[in-house]
């Protein structure tokens, strides 16, 4: 299983930018984190997801 | 002109303006406006992948510049990961240093707030920590070479107003050995603004009181004339108050009374 935003899901074997642009993901205004190496979208390097890999996908939201 | 540094970063406005609890986007952007902001800090939150529209919160946010802020933090671990994120997503190199622990009283864990501090350091961000009012923990961090301090009034979001003001005070007396101090959290009104400006404290950082105000730009206005008035009082070098009254009138001449 891949860790994608929390979620446990069976994308072992995938390219990660693929799944997020299935996901409808703008890559332009997130940026991703891969195991602790956090990416801005666009700056995606291509990346076969395996087993135990944490993804996570964010945006800026409002905060103080 | 009289402006203060963050790092390599000059600015004028000594209020740093939260974007949180706004009702909608004009309202901010409006109160930004009033501030007379050049800062603003942003969180960094996952991505709702069932449904990934973006909000247009950068579109908002034009024509300031963003902080990100590693708020959600428990340990240095977590601050790390999100200031990295939060770095990726605006470019930008300084991050508003948060590691709160416990939610009730939202106050920052020193231990890992120093950690987390040395470790963005060592990784090239200019670090602006959010700390209780420790004078020690400031010098550790000022040490380290953090960007700025960030002392807390009181409890954030609480509006409570200045309530360490006698720690503030020792920041104050210490101002030459720190980098900038900025008070962060718990002012509610203007006045708690204009009162950390005229100790001679660097820049406020305001979210709630204006964000949850009736009229946030205009009250984000009233934060911008606090801030200016108080850093203006503390230039002029205030009077020293003394124990009794001082009459401004001459005491002579007064025609009332005869001369012994």
């Amino acid at each position: 299983m891949v860790w994608l935003n929390g979620e446990a899901r069976p994308l072992e074997g995938r390219d990660l930018r693929e799944v997020l642009e299935e996901l409808g993901v703008e890559l332009d205004r997130v940026a991703v984190l891969v195991n602790e190496e956090a990416f801005p979208g666009r700056e995606l390097p291509p990346h076969v997801l395996k087993e135990g890999d944490v993804v996570e996908v964010v945006s800026l939201m409002q905060g103080g | 002109m009289d402006t203060w540094k963050v790092g390599d970063v000059e600015l004028r406005s000594r209020l740093i303006l939260g974007s949180g609890k706004f009702r909608d986007f004009g309202a901010m952007q409006e109160a930004i406006r009033a501030a007379g902001a050049e800062v603003a800090t942003v969180s960094v939150r996952r991505v709702e992948l069932k449904a990934p529209g973006h909000v247009g919160l950068l579109e908002a946010l034009e024509g300031v510049r963003l902080l990100p802020n590693t708020a959600g933090a428990k340990t240095a671990e977590e601050a790390l990961r999100l200031a990295r994120l939060g770095r990726a997503l605006t470019g930008e190199r300084w991050v508003k240093l948060e590691v709160i622990p416990y939610p009730a009283y939202l106050l920052p864990d020193p231990v890992e707030t120093l950690r987390a501090a040395e470790a963005l350091l060592a990784e090239g961000f200019l670090v602006l920590p959010y700390m209780g009012p420790d004078l020690v923990l400031a010098k550790r961090l000022a040490a380290l070479g953090t960007a700025t301090v960030m002392p807390l009034a009181a409890p954030i979001g609480s509006g409570w107003g200045v309530r360490t003001r006698a720690l503030l005070e020792l920041f104050a007396r210490e101002r030459a050995s720190l980098p900038p101090v900025v008070v962060d959290a718990g002012l509610g009104l203007p006045s708690h603004a204009a009162e950390v400006l005229e100790m001679g404290l660097d820049a406020a950082l305001v979210n709630t009181a204006i964000a949850e105000a009736q009229d946030p730009p205009a009250m984000a206005e009233a934060f911008r004339l606090a801030v200016e008035a108080g850093r203006k009082a503390y230039l002029a070098g205030p009077m020293q108050p003394r124990e009794a009254a001082s009459p401004s009138s001459p005491t002579e001449g007064v025609p009332l009374r005869r001369s012994q």
